[in-house]
């Protein structure tokens, strides 16, 4: 799985210029602009001071020496109005480029193979994707064109002293280095404490949001737990700061060690400029411009380091970007179009199925028949591996060994974007989108979305008559916490829902994983009532730990350990008096006639 | 101005440091470049009058070392501020955590409080955080107004200098500098009025753009996050839908700060053009007198310097301005927030009635029965509606619970058990009518008292991602035995012993790499286990087996049977077989109470009983 791929500095720009040229076009026009105006804007300004010195010392005649005034104060204006506009614009035009970026990742978590999904090695993959783009995709157009500013502010300056004096170009130049070495020593620490500062930052980040978070208030409250969440949080400050603060000292020193190094230059540049006006080589005006431009140089030149190694760190951290975009969308290669009208028959040959860095099996060596149309109960304990059955039925997940045959061909052969046309299924979690009703139903955006389908998968689910008496009807949004004039469903509404949605997918393989354990007796009969109506015609799995659900399927089998334990109709497994008895009678004690009558 | 100064005490509170600190770096900051440009001008003149070279490279020399102490001082300062300010945030966000923990339940959960929590947390995402901004534009502030003030005085000396210098325009300068101040002046208002607008502006376009980030953050926060919506999205091949969704408010978003952005380069050129204009007056000005030469060329050089300076600190001002009017509002959703946690309701007559209140219910009295066991509930006429609903989610409910009383409640979802258990715990306050225990209304009591003697377990329970042992303790000291015994009650000893570091170790990842992540019939026995620990006489359970398999919730009722037959409890259970044990079953309808009594006798006298059971047991048949 390791695909030891390193990405190039060059192939991470195109790819980042050409996502910011498709979505946040007008941001790097104007960023492109903004390079001349910012590196010209204070170069101008010491020219002009220049010049009308110069017109001064020289007593040129007034009405010139006044046009001279007006010229370059016009200039200065123009310049100036420009560069404000320009960065009054992309000041906030830089704060949606994240948006773009974080919208990768998100494309590649609807995209990817579930388990990179699922698991908490992909889940903490994302979430260093996540955080590069917030560390460094918030910035990287800013410090980009800062740095570009900062390297032709840097050749333009460097001329201009060069012309002049050599000696003097070499020394500035060579003080900025060395105050670059210092900076990137304290840049190199730094770097060393961002994966503990990271940690921190994850267990505050995690202890804000439970603070406020409506389900952990109740926990906290009725068991008091504000104190120890208080101390836990203050804790982690603490540490958080000790390590800000560690920070800053080497902050500190670097930034004395380079004040040092800039006193040196200005003693030096002051002499040599002194010396020279004194010998009459330059002129007091361009002694001004001088001073000007040789602090201007050496401001270019570290900024343009420290621009530099920002972007280096940037692109050292996209590399967990990448790293996410790269996971795999596996798409086996689909050999022919074989397409699911009637219900299918589905065969599991020796399936074995473990979870990526798990030591034992999830599921051992199933060998299962399913007929076409035929109605399987699954049941077993927490933990049997039912779920896993189902991730493996709905081509959620491919088995570590053996194969599951649909119809005869192998699943695999279908193309797992293709196969997941077939299946439908209901979780026992309801997820809901906030979207329309309809478009929860039909799972397709507004305009592909068959109202009159809906209505009919709504109707037959008992729900509709509840959804039309809505403003909107089935054009109803869901979820009143994020949209407007929304509406929120119960939960035995909620699960109906689900199940109109896999009515409205046409599938003729059902797959139903708990559905109604949330439910009260009522709503959780009225969906075992429906679900013959339901899986009419189709091959259908129903998968519960509650053994009433085996009255309607025609065959259950009982997982226990990752592996079938029986087999059979619930008269022969009855008759059998094994597990499955023994949970039958467990459960079913109770509700037996006189059973009440004796205690 | 009320908000800036409550802030500013709230800074104070926080790190006293941070101030103090901040006007020093200030005052460095704002004298340095005008020390620098005084030498240069020095500097300039010498080498005009062509003085001595070796006095020269003195000045130069004194120039250097002063401009070095000034930048260190101020280097210094910057990082000491910075710590500050880092703390400043960290504290203020411990506050706002506490404010969220100990603020009344129903106010927590109320729409107000959270949209006011999304709408911070969206613009904290958005620009930043406030405390650090608002630091940040004290320091701003105290800079600008002292770069203007030193700049200021320095332009007053030149002119009076020159003055002072020739006779030649003594009749215009009072006019001219008159005139001169005038202008900066009215351009200063000018500009911080605009600036106050932008800032209003700013965030009432925050505002508005609030519904469209919401959606936006619920992709980003809950759908995204979450993989259990990856199986959906993969069945169902929803992930057209979602992108369409997505992208719609992602460039609804884009608009709206490409929007603002043109509002800001606007207001920005606005202000170049006022502040410039200044400029071409000075240059003028100060030109022409420099030309007649009323003054030499050194005082050009500082005087073009002050001026710009000056504009310097008029631009950061109006900056500065329109920022703090903009983050002010901010601050407020935060103060707001804060405030809502102050309760001045909570009930603390138990622990005050002691003397006021000399009637028979003393209060020590009646806690000490309660801890004891001795108590009874009675629910006198309950109703309660939630916020903004327009139906009663409990309609005049009144029973008893005795001693000792193991009651359960039914009814269909929706049918308003869980409203009435949270009542029970006073997460809602009733709309009408009382709860009282052994005569006295539970809100009367001292939260933290009353609480104290109920061990309570809800549907949707929550496990923290901190250490297993502090998880069922509720406390950094935890009785490690005890801790053991009640794994041990809930089956699950054999699983934590098995992990790398025992009742130690931390659940999921978010505070620790090697955390453990809980399937969620495991959690839910530590969620029993937790309330077993608590130990308290009165028990509260809200489904507290849903996501336990039938041989496993067999297994723990029969737990509950011996642990709990000497305590009180109370608990809702969709599992109809696990009732016909209670002393009592309450069968709850549409918010309402509809019957009362032991199995048996709701067999025989409630339909909706009746309905239900035969539903479960049909099928088992």
């Amino acid at each position: 799985m390791d695909r030891e791929k390193k990405y190039t500095v060059r192939e991470m720009l195109q790819f980042f210029l050409s996502k910011v040229w498709e979505n946040n076009r007008k941001l790097l026009i104007f960023s492109l602009i903004q390079i001349p105006v910012l590196v010209l804007s204070p170069y101008i300004n010491l020219v002009i001071q220049k010049m009308i010195i110069r017109g001064i010392t020289q007593q040129y005649i007034f009405s010139r020496f006044l046009l001279t005034v007006v010229t370059g104060y016009a200039l200065i204006l123009l310049i100036q109005a420009l560069s404000e506009w320009l960065e009054g614009r992309s000041e906030w035009y830089n704060r949606v480029l994240v948006n773009t970026l974080l919208k990768c990742v998100d494309e590649k978590t609807l995209n990817t193979d579930y388990k990179n999904v699922e698991s908490a090695e992909g889940q903490q993959k994302r979430q260093k994707a996540l955080n590069s783009i917030y560390d460094g995709g918030q910035q990287l157009i800013k410090v980009s064109v800062s740095c570009m500013v900062n390297l032709c502010g840097f050749i333009l300056y460097g001329i201009t002293i060069f012309s002049y004096q050599k000696v003097l170009f070499l020394i500035t130049a060579a003080t900025a280095a060395a105050g670059y070495f210092f900076n990137d020593r304290l840049n190199k620490y730094e770097q060393k404490q961002k994966d503990r500062m990271a940690d921190e930052d994850r267990k505050i980040k995690y202890l804000e949001r439970e603070a406020a978070a409506t389900r952990a208030g109740r926990e906290i409250r009725l068991y008091r737990m504000q104190n120890l969440l208080y101390g836990i949080y203050d804790k982690t400050i603490c540490s958080r700061l000790a390590l800000e603060k560690n920070i800053c000292r080497g902050r500190s020193i670097a930034g004395s060690s380079v004040h040092v190094l800039s006193l040196m230059r200005n003693i030096f540049s002051y002499v040599f400029l002194i010396v020279m006006v004194h010998n009459g080589q330059i002129k007091v005006e361009d002694f001004l411009f001088l001073t000007g431009m040789v602090t201007g140089l050496s401001v270019w030149i570290s900024n343009f380091m420290s621009d530099l190694s920002k972007l280096h760190r940037f692109f050292m951290f996209f590399c967990c970007f990448f790293e996410y975009l790269d996971m795999p969308e596996t798409e086996d290669a689909a050999e022919s179009h074989y397409i699911l009208n009637t219900a299918p028959s589905v065969r599991f040959e020796n399936v074995s199925f473990c979870y990526d860095g798990s030591a034992h099996e999830a599921l051992k060596n199933i060998n299962l028949t399913i007929h076409p149309g035929e109605k399987i109960a699954l049941v077993g304990r927490n933990g049997s591996g039912k779920t896993t059955f189902v991730k493996l039925i709905t081509g959620l997940y491919r088995p570590t060994q053996g194969r599951i045959l649909v119809n005869g061909v192998d699943i695999t052969k279908y193309g797992s974007k293709e196969y997941f046309k077939y299946p439908a299924a209901v979780f026992q979690d309801v997820l809901l989108l906030p979207v329309s009703i309809a478009q929860n139903v039909s799972s397709a955006t507004e305009k592909k979305t068959d109202g009159n389908k809906v209505a009919e998968c709504l109707k037959k689910v008992g729900l509709w008559e509840r959804v039309e008496a809505l403003p909107d009807g089935a054009g109803t949004s869901i979820n009143t916490q994020v949209k407007m004039n929304a509406t929120d469903l119960s939960a035995g509404e909620q699960q109906r829902l689900m199940i109109a949605k896999s009515i409205y997918k046409d599938s003729s393989l059902l797959v139903l994983d708990e559905p109604t354990a949330a439910l009260d007796p009522i709503s959780e009969n009225n969906i075992y009532q429906q679900y013959n109506g339901l899986s009419a015609g189709k091959t259908s799995v129903f998968i519960s730990h509650r053994l009433a659900s085996t009255n309607f399927c025609d065959k259950i089998v009982l997982l226990d350990s990752g592996k079938i334990e029986e087999e059979g109709s619930h008269d022969s497994l009855m008759k059998k008096e094994g597990l499955y008895y023994t949970m039958y009678k467990e459960q079913s004690k109770y509700y037996r006639k006189g059973y009440a009558c004796k205690i | 101005m009320r908000v800036t100064i409550q802030t500013i005490k709230m800074i104070q509170r926080q790190v006293p440091r941070l101030i103090p600190f901040t006007l020093a770096y200030s005052v460095f900051l704002a004298v340095q470049p005008f020390i620098v440009v005084q030498f240069m001008g020095l500097i300039v003149n010498e080498l005009y009058d062509r003085k001595e070279m070796r006095e020269i490279i003195l000045t130069a020399g004194v120039l250097a070392l002063t401009a070095f102490l000034l930048d260190l001082a101020v280097t210094l300062l910057a990082n000491k501020i910075d710590i500050c300010t880092v703390e400043l945030t960290y504290k203020q966000d411990l506050t706002f955590a506490k404010s969220a923990m100990d603020m009344e339940y129903s106010k927590l959960e109320s729409s107000e409080v959270q949209v006011l929590l999304e709408n911070i947390r969206q613009s904290r995402f958005q620009r930043g955080d406030s405390w650090a901004k608002q630091a940040d534009i004290i320091k701003k502030l105290c800079t600008s107004v002292l770069t203007i003030i030193a700049a200021a005085v320095q332009i007053l000396k030149i002119v009076f200098d020159a003055v002072n210098n020739t006779q030649v325009h003594v009749a215009y300068m009072p006019l001219i500098i008159l005139f001169l101040a005038g202008i900066l002046v009215w351009v200063s208002i000018l500009s911080a009025k605009n600036g106050m607008r932008h800032g209003k502006n700013i965030f009432s376009r925050f505002g508005e753009v609030a519904p469209i980030n919401r959606i936006f953050g619920f992709y980003r926060q809950e759908i995204f996050p979450n993989y259990r919506y990856g199986k959906d999205i993969r069945i169902y091949e929803e992930q057209e839908l979602i992108n369409h969704e997505f992208d719609e408010s992602k460039n609804a978003v884009r608009d709206f700060m490409e929007k603002l952005g043109d509002e800001e380069a606007v207001f920005r050129v606005k202000n170049t053009i006022l502040t410039s204009f200044l400029l071409l007056v000075t240059y003028v000005f100060v030109g022409t007198l420099a030309y007649y030469r009323v003054i030499d060329i050194g005082t050009v050089v500082v005087f073009v310097g002050v001026i710009t300076k000056f504009l310097n600190g008029i631009s950061g001002n109006i900056q500065t301005v329109t920022e703090l009017s903009e983050n002010k509002k901010f601050l407020q959703q935060y103060i707001d927030f804060i405030d809502y946690s102050r309760n001045p309701g909570d009930g603390d007559v138990v622990t005050g009635c002691q003397k006021e209140d000399d009637s028979q219910n003393d209060a020590g009295t009646l806690m000490r029965d309660v801890q004891n066991g001795d108590f009874e509930i009675e629910f006198h006429h309950v109703s309660y509606q939630y916020p903004n609903a327009e139906k009663w989610a409990l309609h005049d409910i009144s029973f008893k619970i005795k001693r000792g009383e193991h009651i359960a409640i039914v009814g269909e979802n929706g049918s308003g058990k869980t409203t009435c258990i949270r009542l029970l715990c006073r997460l809602y306050r009733p709309t009408s009518g009382t709860i009282m225990i052994n005569g006295l209304d539970i809100q009367k009591i001292k939260f933290s008292e009353y609480i104290h003697f109920i061990s309570a377990i809800f549907q949707d329970f929550e496990l923290f991602s901190i250490k297993l042992v502090q998880n069922i303790a509720a406390s950094e000291q935890a009785d490690v035995e005890k801790v053991d015994s009640v794994l041990g009650d809930v089956g699950m000893r054999a699983r934590v012993k098995a992990m790398q570091n025992g009742i130690h170790t931390y659940m999921n990842y978010d505070f620790d790499g090697s955390g453990v992540e809980l399937s969620g019939g495991e959690a839910q026995k530590i969620a029993i286990s937790k309330a077993l620990y608590k130990d308290s006489p009165f028990c509260i359970m809200d489904e507290p087996t849903s996501a336990l398999d039938p041989m496993s919730e067999a297994e723990i009722y029969s737990q509950f049977n011996t642990l709990l037959s000497e305590k009180t409890l109370v608990f809702i259970s969709h599992r109809l077989s696990s009732c016909i044990f209670c002393d009592r079953i309450l069968v709850f309808q549409n918010g309402e109470l509809k019957a009362e009594g032991v199995h048996d006798e709701l067999l025989k006298k409630s339909k909706q009983y009746q309905k239900m059971w035969e539903a479960q047991a049909k099928n088992y048949k």
